[in-house]
């Protein structure tokens, strides 16, 4: 999400271009459903189904603007389809069937994936200590980035460490997946674990104030008092205690 | 009479207001971290000059002008132009919650067993096996939101409700955090299937430990909640 790295879904080639704002959001919609269909799977089960049809659509607008009102809410912009993009970002409007039968519209956010590896340099684990744009606030984390490659982002994990604390990975071990925030974002971060050999400079263009080293017990004790709040810093260090591996 | 090179020709009315209503959300705590630009002059040369960058690689130029990058009901996203510690200008998102920052996550005890619930998520059109959580109410305390999700979420009947600490579940993007708390139930209920809530389920703790280390519970919250629960000896 910073200024750099893998599209959200970038720019896509268009033909004509539609007249309105809602023409223009349902166009990019349908070249996205083409493009990415992942993202519009309707697993089995009570769910929040998407609809795509014209007139499903145009059944869950009118769902949306009934409900909106209800509750006293603007209905002035029932657009289904792409709302807003740039490189990193991608905002959307889905038109759906709740568990409960009725229809209507649900947003959710496209980002692209990261990357968070938990680096041990011998039995000590190497955390930054770096300002994150979203709480306006430094934090102790493992260092993580936007993955621009294909899954598995090995070689984005690689090139993490080498930017943010200027080491190489001896080993790389995959530690599985997490979902930071799945109410309304897509995003997925993959885990590593990596063995270093050094370590080199923190990344200033990248916030980070200095590179910290912590044994297994301080690194336990500053999770349990709660010095440590990033969540996949969290996970990554129960993921690797409980396979062993520091 | 409007400059016809001007990149963001819609201007910053709209951010602007929002700053002046939220300036907690614009501050610049730290010289070290990234600095907001919201001085007029300041932010003015600093989108013209990304948005040069990114009309020289063929890329529109309004993607580098500071905004509400979306709103709705529930939350604002913005687009922040940033100035890196190194010097170097970019642009960075953020969610704002406009119910507060603050929601909470529980971990459900019910005799010696844990309480999962599966729910299916839109941002990841499929379903999840994860700890009760929402809350973001205003007004309210996070034990206040942590007795009520318990009710509303699980029908539980609560014994003890214990604080964890916060955890921050996306950092990069959001200041939305959730106040953890460790919970000793008597008894739950059915899943509550309006809130897409389709299975409770209950595990030991071995059993939640090899479905976090093969990636069948992989939702953030959840696996931290249960990480520092373990590490203060609660399981």
């Amino acid at each position: 999400m910073s200024g750099r790295g893998a599209a959200g879904g970038g720019p896509r080639p268009g033909g004509h271009r539609p007249k309105s704002g809602a023409d223009r959001s349902l166009a990019a919609y349908r070249a996205l459903i083409a493009e990415r269909g992942e993202l519009f799977s309707n697993p089995p089960g009570r769910i929040f189904e998407i609809l795509t049809s014209g007139k499903d659509i145009r059944r869950a607008q009118q769902g949306a603007k009934k409900a909106r009102l209800q509750h006293g809410l603007s209905a002035t912009d029932l657009r289904v389809g792409v709302l807003l993009e740039d490189p990193y970002l991608l905002v959307m409007r889905d038109a759906v069937r709740f568990p409960d039968g009725q229809v209507g519209l649900y947003n959710r956010i496209v980002a692209p994936p990261n990357v968070v590896v938990l680096p041990a340099l011998g039995d000590r684990v190497a955390l930054i200590y770096r300002f994150r744009h979203g709480t306006r606030s430094f934090h102790y984390e493992a260092p993580r980035g936007v993955a621009s490659g294909p899954d598995p982002y090995e070689d984005d994990a690689r090139r993490e460490l080498a930017e943010e604390i200027g080491a190489e990975a001896a080993e790389l071990i995959d530690l599985g997946e997490l979902h930071p925030y799945s109410g309304i974002c897509n995003e997925i971060m993959r885990l590593y674990f990596a063995r270093i050999n050094r370590i080199g400079e923190p990344d200033l263009h990248e916030s980070i104030a200095r590179i910290t080293l912590f044994s297994a017990r301080k690194l336990e004790q500053a999770i349990a008092g709660g010095a440590i709040t990033d969540a996949p810093t969290l996970a990554a260090t129960l993921r690797a205690r409980l396979r062993g591996l520091f | 009479m409007a400059d016809p090179d001007d990149p963001c020709p819609e201007g910053s009315a709209r951010y602007r207001r929002l700053a002046a209503a939220l300036p907690d959300y614009f501050s610049n705590p730290d010289p070290e971290g990234l600095v907001i630009l919201t001085g007029e002059e300041e932010l003015r040369g600093a989108e013209a000059e990304i948005a040069a960058h990114l009309a020289a690689r063929g890329l529109p130029r309004e993607w580098g002008c500071a905004g509400v990058f979306y709103e709705d009901a529930w939350i604002y996203c913005l687009r922040d132009v940033v100035r890196f510690p190194d010097g170097s200008l970019g642009t960075h998102h953020r969610i704002i919650h406009k119910d507060g920052p603050e929601s909470v996550a529980i971990l459900p005890r019910w005799q010696d067993r844990l309480v999962l619930l599966r729910h299916f998520r839109h941002g990841l059109r499929d379903w999840a096996l994860e700890f009760p959580r929402g809350g973001g109410e205003r007004g309210r305390s996070a034990e206040q939101m942590a007795r009520e999700e318990l009710r509303e979420e699980l029908g539980a009947e609560i014994i003890s409700l214990r604080p964890l600490g916060l955890i921050f579940p996306q950092n990069n993007l959001m200041r939305t955090h959730l106040r953890l708390f460790f919970a000793e139930i008597s008894a739950f209920g059915s899943a509550n299937k309006a809130e897409g809530i389709a299975e409770v389920r209950t595990v030991t703790v071995a059993e939640l430990e090899r479905l976090i280390d093969t990636d069948v519970v992989t939702d953030s919250t959840s696996v931290a909640l249960f990480t520092r629960a373990r590490l203060r000896g609660l399981l």
